[in-house]
């Protein structure tokens, strides 16, 4: 199945020492040993020279600046930096909005995805339908209908009030714009669109040798030994991956909040996501300086984050190829 | 040999694929000579604009390319194309927003074509000089309204009340038909929208105690007193249960005329923009009449007719005079007049609003037939607002939230919305 | 495929939890559907009620209700998502082999600047990313929207398919390179081959996630012939108070859901049939 062996003769390897004379300097040796790599990188060299390293460093420089957009930026140092740290209000509180959204979602939505994809993973009847059903809410994106279907189930006359009403007879809230309750159907919306984690769970539990369950069985260990032993250290580099980047997406969240809320993260900011927070900054107040300052605050926290989990993965996180 | 021609074909490849998508960028050259329109809408606005722009291209020769977008995407587009130096030469703006561009440049001055490709002897002095801006003329009102409010005519007969005199009355009048009817309307149906956060009806409020919003200097040109005041009579209402609560107004956060009160059944009246009537009364069955903002014991008029929109030209625009004439088109013309009618408000050019009198909807007929009441009842326009002057709107709501949900006492909040309007106005 | 038998407790179990499960996932979507039949002024004032009949008005009227119809609308959201699955799957698995299996100075280095621009927030990187393709003259044309993703600019994939490149064996490789393999018949030949459960993810992510963007769209994108599905969309919500035409949106919604199932259900075989590792152990 695979092809391992080169049966056209020629070169043997493409990196063997030329026919021709030249001098294996160091420099050479260096220049062949990492010739490969950065030919592949390549394509993602340039794009990160082209198109995102220069972008991001405008907006670093912006971020020293008042800048409305509309007329040139005007260096201000670090006012933008001091402001944020001392004075606004509404961006600790989006800071607290966004914290609780990452601890509450990212956790919940990891382990239903993972809890259904083990259940999908077994030959079940109808998997394919189940599968495309769970994944079909993610589908929808940032659809502008979400907003709308958000409110037809959490708002005063919605689903779930109708639901209560009929099963206790107390009538609830209107969820979704109630400060205390709002932040939860946003948290709920972010697990109801589990499908992508889930997928990747999916393929990496194809990835998980099928012998090794056979051989546990075998040796009499039941479901939850199975799960323990085998399926999450086998699908530890996928669980960190999935971690590390829901964490990312969970931070930056933007259009969940902005379709949900109007845009406005209401009531009374419950629901001021930061990056939401950023965007009003940017286009609707016309502090584009100010927003680039709070974009990098916001890549440093989220570095942060994600260097711990780089940090902890030797810990857990056991590859396949191990000696790197 | 090895096969090393697999690198061949990769790059064959990526070369098709660039190739591809560069099908996209043909035909985008070819548009050099024509203008650009930006208009923010919706799928009828954008229907009648088009035919618009077609009729133009029919009877002037000259090509333009409309871009829409929704309202929201609307200023984010528009910054960025602003950023980049790229807007495009006609700009339908927006009151608010008018100021910030004009004030930064961005837009021309239209005072030199006033006369020559504008057309604009027709129309009304007034809103001509609503779209002025330190003297000068940076956008043309494309059509006129007014505060108002509505309710369901059925629905109040049948709860036993009677409006008063629209031109005359009160908020006391206001509250008295509500506690009077309140019990006898439908279940799940206030008295009315709460309008503690309708930045609007606090403007209305504040001029009929002859203030404004602001002053000419950019100040706040209101007391703290009023804003208690103002509030303290919202609170009132909604404990009275006049208003639907909290959480259940806070359902029109959006913006979005669906999730109103009146549209979702929840309130007899409420509170819009007279261009609004015929998009409410098309998704709500009942009939909707229009009258004026109660006004106070004691008063002066409060409202005042103001542009729903402007168009504007860009600054940066390279072919003014043939913008110009495509702007006459839109606001003068009677075939293109035909088309738009007055989905956008009632023009300012009187002609043009004669001739469309005989081919309004009953509904249509209502808005004007209101403005020419509210034309006999309005008192100067305001200055042009200062900047910061949306972000100040845009924080009224949590304000009010804050007072609604019983956080904080009316007078807390009111003093804290009101320091808030002054921090808002210093920042730069 | 597991072998074990499934005790009828299990399956009960395993059953109820899915078609609970599914209700959950399905309801809002079926009320979209059910909403995209009624008549606007029916869809607000009475959400909850069954159309009285089923009335394909939104859709017929939903198609070309814009200055465009939706066919043209489709055929842009197609061009520019199956290149961008195309340059997804070419450069970042390029990428993603060099980070996980190539050895070169400066590799951590890269890595982490490879991450770094997963956490950037976009909305600030926007403006200059616009001038920047102003000034090359592709501001209305696909061209931003397609390019980049040959670039490697989606570092998610390239992270993805760094994880699974991780998790297959070092000795395969070192087996071929004893056996005369160069770099790119090791990518091109056994990594790509192996890696087709991650691959078929990328490729249904990549397409999925282009289709529905609206955000790159609506700042490239000027003339509404040029619009993709997501964008068009929007025209139709008017929260400024003018007129919006919700059951037509919703309608145009479900059907727009339609090409991304198809897509899903297509490459979800691919998932399925996985690899033999068996074949590959020591």
């Amino acid at each position: 199945m695979t092809e391992v062996s080169n049966t056209e003769g020629g070169p043997r390897n493409a990196l063997a020492v030329p026919a021709v004379r030249t001098p294996m300097t160091p420099l050479r040796r260096a220049f062949l040993r990492n010739a490969p790599g950065y030919m592949f990188l390549m394509p993602w060299l340039l794009g990160f020279f082209l198109l995102t390293l220069g972008p991001a460093l405008a907006s670093l420089y912006l971020s020293f600046t008042r800048y409305d957009l509309l007329t040139p930026p005007v260096w201000t140092g670090l006012n933008n930096y001091d402001y944020a740290f001392n004075s606004d209000r509404r961006l600790g509180n989006a800071m607290r909005v966004t914290f609780t959204y990452v601890l509450w979602s990212v956790p919940l939505k990891l382990a239903v995805a993972l809890g259904l994809a083990i259940i999908l993973d077994k030959s079940v009847r109808g998997v394919s339908f189940y599968r495309a059903t769970f994944y079909l809410p993610s589908l929808l994106g940032a659809s502008v209908a979400i907003a709308v279907l958000w409110r037809q189930i959490f708002g005063v006359d919605g689903l779930v009030n109708t639901l209560l009403l009929l099963t206790t007879g107390w009538q609830g809230p209107s969820w979704v714009t109630h400060p205390k309750y709002s932040l939860i159907t946003l948290i709920v919306l972010a697990i109801w669109q589990f499908g992508s984690p889930m997928i990747i769970f999916l393929a990496g539990l194809r990835q998980v040798p099928q012998d090794l369950y056979e051989a546990a069985s075998m040796d009499g260990a039941g479901a939850w030994r199975q799960f323990y032993k085998i399926t999450l250290p086998m699908l530890a580099p996928v669980v960190f991956f999935n971690l590390v980047f829901q964490t990312i997406e969970a931070f930056k969240a933007f259009t969940q909040a902005y379709i949900v809320s109007g845009g406005q993260g209401g009531p009374i900011d419950s629901t001021l996501f930061y990056s939401l927070y950023l965007y009003n900054e940017a286009f609707a107040n016309l502090r584009m300086g100010y927003a680039s300052a709070l974009a990098w605050i916001l890549l440093v926290i989220i570095g942060f984050f994600t260097a711990i989990a780089f940090a902890s993965s030797k810990y857990w996180v056991h590859y396949e190829d191990e000696g790197r | 040999m090895s096969k090393g021609m697999n690198r061949r074909q990769f790059g064959a490849i990526m070369g098709g694929a660039t190739a591809l998508s560069l099908f996209g960028s043909l035909g985008a050259r070819a548009q050099d000579e024509a203008l650009r329109l930006i208009w923010w809408g919706n799928p009828d606005r954008d229907r009648r604009t088009n035919e618009v722009v077609a009729l133009f291209t029919e009877q002037m020769g000259r090509n333009v390319i409309p871009e829409t977008y929704g309202w929201g995407d609307y200023w984010q587009k528009l910054a960025t194309q602003a950023a980049g130096g790229s807007l495009p030469d006609l700009i339908q703006m927006d009151y608010r927003f008018i100021f910030e561009y004009a004030r930064r440049g961005q837009l021309a001055a239209l005072d030199p074509f006033i006369g020559q490709q504008l057309e604009l002897d027709d129309f009304d002095a007034n809103q001509l000089a609503s779209g002025a801006v330190d003297g000068s003329i940076y956008g043309i009102s494309m059509g006129a309204n007014s505060h108002s409010h509505i309710y369901k005519k059925e629905v109040l007969a049948a709860a036993g009340g009677t409006m008063p005199d629209h031109t005359t009355w009160t908020d006391e009048d206001f509250m008295a038909l509500g506690m009077q009817i309140k019990d006898q309307l439908p279940s799940g149906m206030y008295f009315t929208q709460n309008m503690g956060y309708v930045e609007p009806r606090l403007e209305s409020f504040v001029r009929q105690r002859g203030k404004g919003l602001y002053t000419e200097e950019g100040a706040v040109g209101f007391e703290l007193q009023d804003l208690k005041d103002f509030f303290g009579y919202w609170k009132m209402m909604q404990d009275e249960g006049l208003t639907p609560p909290a959480d259940v107004q806070a359902l029109d956060a959006t913006g979005r005329m669906e999730e109103g009160m009146i549209v979702s059944g929840k309130s007899l009246f409420g509170f819009i923009h007279s261009n609004q009537l015929v998009a409410n009364q098309n998704l709500v069955t009942e009939e909707l009449e229009m009258v004026m903002v109660p006004g106070q014991q004691g008063g002066v008029p409060g409202q005042y007719l103001k542009p729903s929109m402007l168009m504007s030209m860009a600054q940066s625009s390279t072919k003014k005079e043939a913008a110009a004439e495509l702007m006459n088109f839109f606001i003068t013309n009677h075939d293109a007049n035909d088309i738009l009618q007055i989905e956008r408000g009632v023009t300012g050019d009187a002609s043009v609003a004669a001739r469309l009198l005989e081919k309004l909807t009953a509904t249509e007929k209502k808005i004007v037939d209101y403005l020419a009441v509210v034309a006999d009842h309005v008192s100067p326009l305001p200055p042009p607002p200062p900047q910061n002057a949306g972000e100040v709107d845009r924080a009224m709501r949590p304000a009010w939230d804050v007072i609604a949900f019983g956080g904080v006492s009316v007078d807390e909040g009111a003093t804290r919305y009101y320091d808030e309007i002054n921090s808002i106005l210093s920042r730069i | 495929m597991a072998l074990k038998p499934v005790s009828a407790k299990q399956a009960l179990f395993r059953h109820t939890v899915l078609f609970l499960a599914s209700i959950v996932m399905l309801y809002p979507l079926l009320w979209m559907v059910m909403s995209s039949f009624k008549p606007d002024s029916m869809i607000f004032s009475d959400p909850m009620a069954l159309p009285t009949s089923i009335n394909f008005d939104n859709y017929v009227n939903g198609w070309s209700a814009l200055a465009y119809s939706f066919t043209t609308f489709y055929k842009n959201s197609f061009i520019i998502a199956i290149s961008a699955v195309i340059g997804n799957l070419m450069a970042c698995s390029l990428t993603a082999f060099a980070f996980a299996r190539l050895e070169f100075r400066g590799r951590k280095f890269w890595f982490a600047m490879m991450m770094g621009t997963l956490m950037l927030p976009y909305h600030v990187t926007l403006v200059p990313q616009y001038v920047l393709f102003l000034k090359l003259g592709w501001v209305n044309t696909f061209l931003p929207l397609i390019v980049p993703k040959f670039m490697a600019v989606d570092a998610f994939f390239i992270f993805l398919m760094v994880q699974f490149f991780r998790g297959i064996p070092r000795e395969i490789d070192e087996a071929a390179t004893m056996d005369g393999c160069g770099p790119w018949r090791i990518y091109w030949r056994i990594m790509l081959p192996l890696s087709t459960p991650v691959l078929a993810t990328a490729a249904i992510f990549s397409f999925i996630w282009t289709y529905d963007d609206f955000l790159g769209p609506l700042i490239y994108l000027n003339e509404m012939k040029s619009y993709t599905v997501p964008l068009a969309l929007r025209a139709f919500i008017d929260s400024s108070g003018g007129e919006s035409l919700y059951g037509a949106m919703f309608a145009m919604s479900t059907l727009s859901l339609l090409p991304v199932l198809i897509v899903f259900l297509a490459f979800q075989k691919l998932l399925i049939r996985g690899v033999a590792m068996g074949a590959l152990k020591r």
